[in-house]
């Protein structure tokens, strides 16, 4: 009953989306001679990350995050630009390797000052990751894949949603600043660069979503609860014009914090899963 | 401009990273260099080597040196002196080694050489030579023992070449010393086969052989007074087969066995090449990881004892041990000495205590030493009576006191050592000891007024051994020893010394008797105080360690210590303890040393106990409680210390 609602609710998605894109493609787009990159903008992300263990093996992901952008009267901080709530159910199989499957919905503020569309639109989205992690030394790696089925639409009040698809990977490592391992009073540097490509019938040449490089500076006060700093560059396709570079700044703040609300006694067990 | 800040960005993260990297691997391998007075086991002296610091452990690296420090004044008698060169990888020693042990006196003549006073020396020196490789000794090593007089060499006293693989000593070896030399063959295992030849200046032809078939001794052949004498065990084949070491254990096994006779130049020749050897493992052994040993092996026939037997031997010991001390007492007790030239009952007494000793304890005291040898099963029960007695003991001891015909002691007529088993060996112990007991209180009389004040100066002795022991675990060093703990056992010490103090002023008898018992009993319960003081270190470990949870942190995918329950260690830690400490350093009297030690011993126990059981209450109450009684109370224990 419920499958079946979704697949119309997925056809008439699908339906929307071609007919959006068949739109798009009618416009000219005027590729430049060469690439041309956009004069950088400035934002700052406010991020929390919640790991709350909900079983021996399952853990609930509840993250959310503000993002502001610069604006002409606010040039750093800027406006709102986007509120992010990310939850799935992460699955650990050992202590070097999860995965995790859920959803995010995504609240986009208008920040331009002269559009005359509507200020607040959803997106939303699918998503699953696969994390890997690895001990080189004293030193973290870590891998994680993930794959997002977006649905996002554009301010313009008779905007349509369209469906992207998202490939991400992304390398990070943590190496501890001062000590042998990671432990609560920990600092930590933690470069990282995540490659984001799309895909579409909506996307046309626009296949470099986003490409981030990090570094945040962070430090572990329990092993529940790690903060953490950093700024990242990033640069992408314009999504209207591929040879138009889109390119960021931006100073983002983390706050990690994994409750457990189980008992004593049950959490036991759990300590090391299976090294 | 896009381009350049993108590779500046991407140059900046490397070297970032890298810096990170570096940094950990630079810690690791720091070398350092020492310089200085150094302790190997009981040596001592100025050694020269580089370190590394790993895990707050100090690993040797690369060469050591080490010598004794120089002499002050070299006229002042006799000398030693050592030197040790080598090398270690991490603390392990590898490659060449050589060590040199002397003993020298200094010549009282002078001769001046230029500006310099020249002297000679007369002495010994001990040199052994050759490679370890991960502390085992391996290739060939030789042991010399030069004898150096007026500062030149006059003869080599001692030498020993023995082959090793990886510890295990291989083929042939040879070792020479008081104008002997012995030549014997080892299978690769190191276990000694084939034929052992002990030759001599006196018989080129070997004045001594011993035959061995894979390990074990089948005959022994001596050359006595021009004739040559064949031994060889006569025991019964035994149930099973060891692997011993050829050491000390065994050789005493075989003389008693009556393989060797005591004038064995294998033997002794053996047993210097093992003094040598112990020598150097004594210096070795104080790095750890090292296996230095002559690793001759031999096989023995082992015939094991029944629990019943271990039990009969551990009630052997222990009689025997007692009746070898009241033995001793009345034979060398002056009193009775004087007694016993005018008393005959006295010197009958005395007699039959020499009797006893004589016939049954000093060869029950060889079993003992055999048992503690770890020989002991190496022989069937009949050869080991056989070995003891040449005619097995009975239980009348014979009097050759005018008047007095013969001794016997209590339960006599029910015994019978005719036996050849450990129980018989046992009965008589309990005899001798019986007997003895019946004695003593026979002279009991003669012997009143010593034995109480003997008994006096024992409880004495046993006093003041608790106040030592308790006086050396106070002083022993504790780096990591808090202040508070340390300043409450030296309250704890200071009341021992008053109790002793005390004592000591006494001067009648009477009063010393029953003033003793409350010293010692004080002493007893200061002695609990303060080594549940010492505990405390460690207990505090275990608690923290107990509540210490290992959790895995999904940020890092790492395992992260995590402290559970914080508000029971809290209280444990920073109310309780803080309160029992400060109370002991104040007043460690008798009365209450005891209650304060349960009082550790209880809440120890108690902590350890709340980690595992449902605590969210009594956590919600210990919140900021900062009263120890309140903490007390909650923690379920009764306060007996304040009462």
């Amino acid at each position: 009953m419920h499958l079946k609602r979704v697949l119309r609710g997925l056809c008439v998605l699908l339906c929307i989306c071609i007919g959006a894109s068949r739109l798009h493609a009618q416009e000219d787009i005027l590729l430049p001679d060469a690439s041309k990159y956009k004069e950088p903008v400035s934002k700052l992300w406010i991020n929390t990350y919640g790991n709350i263990r909900v079983s021996k093996r399952l853990i609930w992901i509840a993250e959310t995050h503000f993002r502001f952008q610069e604006t002409e009267n606010t040039p750093f901080a800027g406006q709102i630009a986007q509120v992010y709530n990310r939850h799935a159910l992460s699955y650990i199989y050992s202590k070097y390797f999860n995965a995790s499957l859920g959803g995010v919905l995504r609240v986009n503020f208008n920040t331009d000052a002269l559009s005359e569309g509507r200020n607040v639109v959803p997106e939303w989205r699918i998503w699953h990751q696969y994390q890997f992690a690895q001990p080189l030394s004293s030193i973290m790696v870590y891998h994680r894949i993930r794959i997002e089925h977006r649905w996002s639409q554009g301010f313009a009040q008779e905007s349509a949603y369209i469906f992207r698809n998202r490939w991400r990977y992304m390398l990070r490592i943590k190496v501890p600043l001062n000590s042998h391992k990671f432990e609560p009073g920990t600092w930590y540097l933690s470069p990282e660069s995540e490659l984001i490509l799309q895909s579409g019938k909506e996307v046309v040449g626009s296949v470099l979503e986003d490409l981030r490089l990090t570094t945040t500076l962070g430090y572990i006060l329990t092993p529940r609860l790690t903060v953490a700093a950093g700024l990242m560059y990033s640069q992408g396709q314009d999504f209207d014009n591929p040879g138009i570079y889109k390119q960021g700044w931006t100073v983002r703040c983390h706050l990690y914090y994994a409750p457990d609300f189980r008992k004593v006694r049950n959490k036991l067990p759990a300590i090391h899963l299976d090294d | 401009m896009n381009s350049s800040l993108k590779t500046h960005i991407v140059r900046t993260g490397l070297a970032l990273f890298l810096c990170g990297f570096a940094h950990h691997v630079l810690r690791a391998q720091e070398l350092r260099q020492f310089s200085g007075t150094y302790q190997a086991g009981e040596w001592a002296g100025s050694a020269t080597f580089q370190y590394t610091v790993q895990e707050k452990d100090t690993l040797i690296q690369g060469s050591f040196q080490m010598q004794s420090s120089p002499t002050e004044n070299p006229l002042a008698g006799e000398e030693d002196s050592f030197l040790v060169k080598g090398n270690f990888v991490d603390h392990v020693p590898q490659g060449a080694w050589q060590f040199r042990f002397g003993t020298f006196q200094t010549d009282s003549v002078a001769e001046r050489v230029g500006y310099q006073y020249k002297f000679n020396i007369s002495g010994e020196e001990h040199e052994a030579i050759g490679l370890l490789s991960n502390g085992k000794p391996e290739g060939l090593w030789t042991h010399v023992v030069n004898q150096i007089r007026n500062s030149t060499l006059e003869k080599v006293q001692f030498r020993s070449a023995i082959r090793f693989q990886e510890g295990i000593p291989q083929r042939s070896f040879r070792i020479e010393g008081n104008g002997n030399a012995l030549a014997g063959r080892l299978l690769r295992t190191g276990m000694a086969h084939d034929q052992w030849t002990l030759f001599s200046e006196a018989s080129p032809g070997g004045e001594e052989h011993w035959y061995f078939q894979e390990g074990v001794l089948e005959r022994v052949e001596t050359l006595e007074t021009g004739q040559w004498t064949s031994r060889s065990l006569d025991f019964a084949e035994a149930p099973q087969r060891r692997s011993v070491a050829l050491d000390e254990a065994y050789l005493h096994f075989l003389n008693f066995a009556g393989m060797t006779p005591d004038s064995s130049g294998i033997v002794a020749l053996l047993r210097e090449n093992d003094r040598y050897y112990r020598r150097i493992k004594g210096l070795l052994s104080s790095f750890g990881s090292t296996v230095y040993r002559t690793g001759f092996q031999v096989q023995v026939g082992v015939y094991p004892f029944t629990p019943t037997e271990q039990a009969f031997l551990k009630d052997l010991e222990q009689w025997v041990s007692e009746a070898a001390a009241m033995s001793d007492r009345i034979l060398n007790d002056p009193q009775l000495e004087l007694a016993r030239r005018s008393d005959p009952e006295a010197q009958y007494y005395f007699q039959v205590a020499g009797g006893l000793k004589a016939r049954m304890i000093n060869p029950l005291l060889h079993v003992v030493k055999l048992k503690q040898f770890g020989v002991l099963d190496f022989l069937p029960r009949e050869a080991l009576q056989g070995r003891l007695w040449t005619d097995t003991p009975e239980a009348k001891i014979p009097s050759e006191v005018p008047g007095y015909a013969y001794y016997e002691g209590p339960g006599a007529d029910r015994l019978d050592f005719g036996g050849s088993g450990i129980a018989s060996l046992r009965d008589m112990a309990q005899y001798a000891k019986g007997s003895l007991e019946e004695i003593t209180a026979a002279l009991g009389p003669r012997l009143t007024l010593e034995q109480q004040e003997q008994a006096l100066l024992e409880r004495e002795k046993s006093m003041v051994s608790q106040y030592e022991a308790l006086k050396r675990l106070v002083s022993e060093p504790s780096e990591s020893q808090e202040r508070i703990t340390t300043l409450a056992l030296q309250a704890v010490l200071r009341q021992a010394e008053s109790v002793v103090d005390g004592y000591s002023r006494l001067s009648y008898a009477e009063e010393k008797s029953v003033e003793i018992e409350n010293a010692i009993n004080c002493l007893e319960n200061l002695g609990r105080l303060s080594r549940n003081l010492v505990q405390q270190q460690e207990r505090s470990r275990q608690v923290r360690e107990a509540y210490t949870d290992q959790i895995w942190n999904p940020f890092t995918a790492t395992i992260m210590d995590e402290v559970v329950k914080r508000r029971i260690t809290t209280a444990y830690f920073e109310v309780l303890l803080p309160y029992v400490l400060n109370e002991v350093g104040r007043n460690a009297s008798c009365e209450k040393a005891k209650d304060w030690a349960t009082l550790l011993e209880q809440t120890f126990e108690r902590v350890l106990a709340l980690k595992d059981e449902d605590t969210e209450k009594l956590e919600r109450k210990l919140r900021k409680e900062k009263d120890p009684q309140t903490v007390i109370a909650l923690f379920g224990l009764k306060e007996k210390a304040q009462e």
